[in-house]
């Protein structure tokens, strides 16, 4: 019996939950709550001004799709050849006659530039020729 | 006081039982939308709250050969008024003074149709620019709401209108490469579903599901808009000058059958394009592939090509010309009724002799003259890309009013009804080295990523032989180069070709209006390009090779210089 007499030995306890008292537990709990309700809304908020962002970014990426197919007509536009028959008109150019064709050794005139896709496929080279 | 004994009675248990009954109902009724029937409530609970709508795809691009834009889809907006909105007075003046300002309209005519309609929302302007429409939809104009819209541009203005072709109010092809193409061009609509409101209207931020629309692809034509502008440029200046009422001119590389030009006058004008005039109406029909002609003496190409492919006449066989030839009992004469004594097939070419044409045929049989018609693809279409294409007319023996002597008369292009693309495509496998190729327009799709799909060359048939195909280049390279002037020989390039002059058909008999033209290719040895031009109805009366000749020429010089083909005729240095 005599163990029993000796007292019992000290348990360790990780983790002590503070004195709060009865007051201060109802205002944890209630700022808890208000958190826990607050969250959503938080998140609906944050989740609104970026939905909102990215709606102004999605305008924008439109708007410069847009200026960028009027761009494309425009320059389609200004290179079409009756505008640039009529340009070279206006500043005196005439069409040439009488050409002479002229064989040289020198490379051709670097290719447009103009997306890949849209160039034909690669024919054989041709010898260079000027009117 | 005593206390009175309550009676028990059994009454307690209606309430029970009506209670218990309604439950089972309620139960049932639960089982039965919840469980059984779930998928169906679920479905009509998803339609409540969810709203579905299309988004048109971007209708692609046409282009020419080098990329150089025809066609394109810019966008626009289409403004609505909410007509409740202008109910006051103030509102709408100053709102419709705002929208006239900047559009162009009267602001008295846009209060009097707003105000007028009766409907909830008025179309007030169509196609708007976009960034006009954005600027007065930025403006919070009021009751004016903007939906989204494109609009057909045409940077190189009418430039092959012919080819490229309209469409109509709803984005949708109506001739051209636009109708043929329609499908491809149109792209796949997207589909957005989003969460609505009771009035159905989007609700801000909530549930979308988007399928983007997949843009059409961009078409690459076949068409080069240089030598398209050569062609429109000397179409133009032929009409002019030989007073024709109509004319097309067809340029085609003849080793693959990709058109390279095709120009038509009169031709339709984008923008001023009015469907309500049937004169404009006309022109929406592709002459080149839809309206039928009499060749006249080009077809003399083909009856050579028969009769020597089936190794009955050489280029230098020769025959007696009398200036008449006696199909049962009818007599056949020369064109200008001359006389040319003995000839070689050759000279019957080069001279154009109908009675030559008409030794040729008879030697071949008919049947066998009309095995070799149909190999060369007469009488049915050539299956280019583009609509209304006609089929063309050939007499044949088993028709009702058939005469044996419309054979001899098909043998010089008489009493048979071509489409200028199916003479091109015939021509084309005469010195092509004998390949039926199907014309086409189109060179390549380019998808929206940037996938090209290139459209392969179609040989359908071999009329004749290499052999025979080398003999009637060197054959109609004597034409064009006969050893005296003609009109139709480049300056310096080979050439071959041959004219026809056909007077108009009218009933049974024939008009004194004719239709001439000039087929043609060069250089002879290793053609790079093939030429018809045809002038319809002109009024000097020139022959094809007066009139159609020299427009041959001078296309020739100028469209294979700009395809770096090498001059193959020596030129002489001028001092």
């Amino acid at each position: 019996m005599t163990a029993l007499d000796q007292p019992a030995p000290r348990t360790h306890r990780g983790l002590s939950l503070p004195k709060l008292g009865v007051s201060g537990w109802v205002v944890a709990g209630a700022l808890i709550v208000s958190a826990s309700a607050m969250a959503p809304v938080v998140q609906n908020s944050l989740m609104t001004t970026q939905g909102r962002n990215l709606e102004v970014l999605e305008g924008e990426q439109n708007a410069l799709r847009v200026e960028m197919r009027q761009l494309e007509a425009e320059i389609a536009r200004l290179i079409s050849v009756d505008r640039i028959a009529r340009r070279a008109s206006e500043i005196g150019l005439v069409p040439g006659a009488n050409a002479i064709f002229v064989t040289i050794g020198a490379a051709g005139p670097e290719p447009p530039k103009i997306p890949a896709e849209h160039l034909p496929e690669a024919s054989e080279p041709v010898s260079g020729l000027a009117p | 006081m005593a206390h009175q004994q309550a009676r028990r009675t059994g009454r307690v248990w209606l309430p029970a039982i009506a209670f218990t009954v309604f439950a089972v109902i309620v139960l049932a009724r639960l089982v039965q939308v919840q469980i059984l029937e779930h998928d169906r409530y679920a479905e009509e609970a998803r339609s409540e709250l969810y709203a579905s709508d299309t988004v048109f795809a971007r209708r692609g691009a046409i282009l020419d050969r080098n990329g150089f834009l025809l066609a394109m889809s810019t966008d626009t907006w289409d403004l609505y008024v909410a007509t409740r909105v202008w109910n006051d007075d103030a509102t709408a003046r100053s709102a419709s003074e705002a929208i006239a300002k900047a559009t162009g309209h009267d602001a008295t005519y846009l209060r009097t149709l707003v105000q007028e309609s009766g409907l909830v929302d008025v179309l007030v302007a169509r196609d708007v620019p976009y960034d006009t429409g954005k600027a007065l939809l930025d403006a919070d104009v009021a009751g004016l709401v903007g939906l989204p819209n494109t609009v057909r541009v045409h940077p190189a203005g009418d430039l092959a209108s012919s080819v490229v072709g309209i469409i109509g109010g709803e984005n949708t092809g109506l001739t051209g490469i636009e109708a043929w193409y329609d499908d491809e061009l149109l792209g796949t609509p997207g589909r957005v579903i989003f969460e609505r409101d009771t009035t159905g209207s989007p609700i801000p931020y909530g549930e979308t599901f988007t399928t983007e629309p997949v843009p059409g692809p961009d078409i690459i034509l076949t068409i080069d808009r240089r030598m398209q502008v050569a062609a429109e440029r000397a179409l133009r200046q032929a009409i002019k000058e030989h007073q024709a009422i109509s004319g097309s001119i067809v340029m085609m590389d003849p080793q693959t059958g990709e058109i390279l030009a095709l120009a038509t006058q009169p031709r339709l004008s984008f923008s001023t394009l009015d469907l309500s005039d049937p004169e404009q109406v006309r022109l929406l029909r592709n002459s080149v592939v839809s309206d039928l002609y009499e060749p006249g003496s080009v077809m003399k190409v083909v009856t050579a090509a028969a009769a020597i492919d089936a190794g009955l006449v050489t280029p230098e066989t020769t025959y007696e010309d009398t200036g008449i030839a006696f199909v049962y009992g009818v007599p056949i004469f020369n064109w200008n009724n001359g006389v040319y004594g003995e000839q070689t097939m050759e000279g019957v070419l080069q001279q154009s002799i109908n009675t030559g044409a008409v030794f040729m045929m008879e030697k071949l049989g008919v049947a066998k003259f009309h095995e070799y018609l149909d190999a060369f693809g007469f009488g049915k279409p050539t299956y280019i890309d583009l609509s209304g294409e006609a089929a063309g007319l050939v007499r044949r023996p088993t028709d009702a009013d058939w005469s044996p002597v419309d054979a001899a008369a098909q043998s010089f292009g008489q009493a048979i009804s071509v489409t200028p693309i199916q003479m091109v495509s015939a021509l084309a496998a005469a010195i092509n080295g004998g390949r039926l190729i199907e014309p086409r327009l189109v060179k390549a799709m380019i998808a929206h990523d940037g996938t090209r799909y290139d459209l392969p060359t179609n040989v359908v048939g071999q009329p004749i032989s290499a052999e025979t195909s080398a003999t009637m280049r060197q054959m109609l390279g004597s034409v064009v180069d006969p050893g005296w002037y003609h009109p139709g020989k480049p300056r310096y390039y080979t050439a071959g070709g041959k004219s026809g002059t056909a007077n108009v058909p009218i009933d049974a008999s024939y008009d004194d209006t004719q239709i001439v033209s000039f087929a043609g290719f060069a250089p002879v040895d290793n053609p790079r390009i093939l030429i018809l031009i045809k002038l319809d109805e002109n009024a000097d009366l020139a022959t094809g090779t007066m009139a159609a000749g020299p427009v041959f020429a001078a296309l020739v010089d100028e469209v294979l210089g700009y395809l770096g083909v090498q001059p193959d005729v020596e030129q002489v240095a001028a001092r």
